[in-house]
């Protein structure tokens, strides 16, 4: 993958997350993509349930705003930063999530693993360390 | 840097960390190095300031992590030119006796290398595991 192959791909998840067009989504990932929430938390296996797992508790659209871009790029492996802005009715900020993805790909360009760590800025937690 | 430097580098990071060896710190980042615990953060800007950060954390050096009290562990996940991006986990005991888990956080860390091989940008992204996760052995890290 280049970085310009994993932006595409980056720019083709925020659409998907967007439109929840199934095929849109399926068209991510591979057959059995393994994709984990939190690093610590079990992954949904395989497209199916991916797709199905998006579909279950839809963000409306309007209601956030998300850029993702990589980090780096090495092979079929890639690390991508962003946020993801969840926005109160008249258009403010109500949270901001700082994410990392890990990244692996198929030949094929579609992501076989994605290990998502995601957290509010410490501010708004009542965590340290 | 190669996937062995990065970890060669993490596994400095880590002894310097439990010795609170404030040239060993130091020696990691380079003159002019961002720091940021938190990617929000402004960070800590240039070695000596992240030393005393270190050092001193929040201005109090009884802030520090006791030694024996928490184990790390630190892997490259990627490498690229001067970047990597490291993954792993702390893990924080209520006592050195270890006997009990106290908390545990799963952490990637941004890395930006010199050319010396060390570190100019570090931004670290920690993850606070829920209770009833403490002892799952995340992936890609043993």
């Amino acid at each position: 993958m280049t970085r310009d192959d994993v932006q595409r791909w980056l720019d083709a998840y925020v659409d998907a997350w967007r439109t929840y067009e199934p095929a849109a989504i399926a068209a991510l990932f591979s057959d059995d993509v393994r994709y984990a929430y939190q690093p610590y938390r079990d992954p949904v296996v395989g497209r199916d349930a991916v797709v199905a797992d998006w579909l279950e508790s839809p963000d409306d659209p309007g209601s956030w705003e998300a850029h993702y871009e990589p980090y780096a790029v090495d092979g079929d492996r890639a690390v991508a930063v962003g946020t993801s802005r969840y926005l109160n009715p008249d258009g403010t900020q109500r949270t901001i999530f700082y994410n990392v993805w890990l990244l692996r790909f198929e030949p094929d360009g579609r992501c076989a693993e994605f290990i998502e760590y995601w957290r509010e800025p410490p501010s708004e937690t009542s965590d340290a360390g | 840097m190669t996937p062995a430097d990065v970890q060669a580098w993490l596994d400095r990071y880590l002894a310097a960390w439990a010795s609170y060896d404030a040239a060993a710190i130091g020696d990691l980042f380079t003159d002019d190095v961002v720091y940021r615990f938190h990617p929000s953060d402004d960070g800590f800007v240039g070695r000596e300031a992240v030393v005393a950060a270190w050092l001193e954390p929040e201005g109090d050096a009884s802030s520090r992590d006791e030694a024996g009290t928490w184990e790390a562990r630190y892997v490259p996940f990627i490498v690229a030119g001067d970047r990597a991006v490291a993954v792993g986990w702390s893990r924080y005991y209520v006592d050195p006796s270890r006997s009990t888990v106290q908390r545990v956080w799963d952490n990637a860390y941004l890395l930006e290398f010199g050319p010396d091989g060390r570190c100019r940008s570090f931004t670290e992204f920690y993850v606070p595991r829920p209770a009833d996760r403490l002892d799952r052995q995340p992936p890609l890290v043993g």
